[in-house]
């Protein structure tokens, strides 16, 4: 089975913001809304009670995790939202009734109502890009070469061996609450907050 | 989030509609208020059919509507089928009750539908992304919401319909039990909201979003007693709960009451609802809130 996902290096993310602003460029994005953040991390003391010189920050890309469990995917009352066989997780805009559950649904915000189509949006992945044999665009725009896109599920793809070959306590998802998040981000020599 | 006042009619009319039914039922059971079965099941079906509507107005296309509804796992597909069942089933006690006297089995029925459709609404808000409402709390506080404001409808009816069967001194008990189980079931949250852990990330920035400030999830028990949410929280305590109890409790053992006590009574027991209901959703932070 087919589990497409994101890996981010953020030990080599260097907050350029690229990945955010190609995003809206080749999805239409909305003004005002994204399909993928870059948020800074920081900066924060290294130990509790530190100052500076002694702290750290990272920048953590945020967008749909595709999850294993959706829970849009569950409180979609028309079936609009849904999982396909690659893992990612798509909204049929033709069936959204702009009920807006899914948004409430999403751990992570990133859902959000397209004022103009009164439909959810969010991170498709770049399907359409897919679909040519591409990889999404926050991937191929990213400055730092700190993303990765396939499949976790093949052994062979660049995602899964460089998880295998990562320390496993130095990757991270975000807040898990049951739905699994499909994306995983390498943190080696910093806290990760989350 | 933003207060989704749609959703808010909804689960007020719902509770209203539900409450009233099931305080209709319980009348039966105990073989009291013959009179105001019929109006009361007239008033709980319309009250229920307004909360429908209200939601619909929440929808972005509801022209959509059946374009492949039905997915069962979804609170909103579950919801519409306890509406439908609740419907059918008071037709059904309707049409009983104006055969003659209305057997006990249709009383459980009612009773068991109307807590039944609360439960089903409340369920559709357990969102493990939404920890402030994901808790059987609010089960309780919805179902105390059913209980004051129906049993205050039931009491503003049998004034109306002069039943004088004892009817209305179960029916001001039920409001005034209502009432203080509303009560305890806004404390009970107070409690749960402060033991609700979000996760932190410490310092942040969005860079999208430069003068927004960071999220502030913790506090959110003084934010409810004495901060920004006290408005809201005090308002559902005081009118929706302890004025709607001491009505009650006034007329506890009074066969007649005057249309004033059960009016200001129902009019409290949905003002504090809908003071909480925006509550709810002010706080109802997600579990990542930085995006």
């Amino acid at each position: 089975m087919t589990r497409y996902a994101i890996v981010t290096d953020l030990d080599r993310c260097v907050g350029c913001l690229a990945c955010s602003v190609a995003c809206k460029i080749v999805n239409t994005v909305p003004i005002g809304q994204f399909w993928n953040k870059t948020l800074r991390i920081g900066p924060n003391p290294k130990a509790e009670g530190g100052n500076w010189p002694d702290i750290e920050l990272y920048y953590l890309t945020v967008q749909c995790q595709h999850c294993d469990v959706p829970q849009c995917v569950e409180v979609c009352p028309t079936g609009a939202s849904h999982k396909l066989s690659d893992g990612s997780v798509q909204i049929d805009k033709q069936k959204c009734i702009g009920c807006q559950f899914c948004v409430m649904a999403c751990p992570y915000n990133v859902r959000y109502l397209n004022e103009e189509q009164k439909v959810v949006e969010k991170c498709t992945l770049c399907e359409q890009m897919l679909a040519d044999g591409g990889v999404p665009q926050c991937v191929s725009q990213c400055g730092g070469r700190a993303r990765y896109f396939g499949d976790l599920e093949d052994a062979s793809s660049e995602v899964a061996q460089i998880l295998a070959a990562e320390d496993p306590a130095k990757v991270y998802t975000l807040p898990d609450v049951g739905n699994k998040p499909g994306f995983k981000y390498i943190l080696r020599n910093m806290k990760w907050r989350g | 989030m933003e207060v989704q006042w749609s959703l808010v009619l909804f689960t007020l009319f719902v509770c209203l509609g539900a409450g009233t039914f099931a305080g209709t039922g319980l009348l039966t059971v105990l073989g009291k208020g013959e009179k105001l079965q019929v109006p009361a099941i007239i008033i709980s079906v319309i009250a229920v059919v307004i909360g429908g509507f209200a939601s619909f107005t929440h929808l972005q296309h509801w022209d959509r509507l059946f374009n492949g509804f039905g997915n069962p796992t979804s609170g909103i597909t579950q919801e519409l089928i306890g509406i439908v069942v609740f419907v059918i089933l008071a037709v059904v006690f309707f049409v009983v009750a104006c055969r003659g006297k209305t057997p006990v089995w249709a009383g459980v029925l009612a009773l068991i539908a109307g807590l039944g459709l609360v439960l089903v609404m409340t369920q559709s808000y357990m969102m493990s992304a939404r920890p402030v409402w994901s808790t059987p709390l609010l089960h309780l506080f919805y179902l105390a919401q059913a209980v004051v404001s129906g049993g205050a409808m039931l009491w503003l009816l049998g004034i109306i319909t002069k039943v004088e069967d004892g009817a209305q001194i179960i029916n001001t008990r039920i409001t005034a039990l209502g009432g203080i189980l509303v009560i305890i079931s806004l404390f009970a949250y107070v409690a749960y909201v402060g033991s609700v852990s979000f996760p932190t990330v410490g310092n942040y920035f969005d860079p999208t979003n430069p003068t927004k400030p960071m999220a502030d999830t913790s506090g959110f028990v003084g934010t409810l007693l004495s901060g920004d949410l006290a408005a809201y929280f005090w308002i559902a305590v005081i009118i929706g709960g302890a004025v709607a109890a001491v009505l009650g409790i006034l007329q506890w053992s009074k066969p007649k009451s005057t249309v004033g006590f059960a009016a200001v009574a129902l009019v409290c027991a949905l003002g504090g609802g809908i003071a909480f209901r925006a509550a709810l959703y002010l706080m109802g932070v997600s579990v990542f809130a930085f995006y």
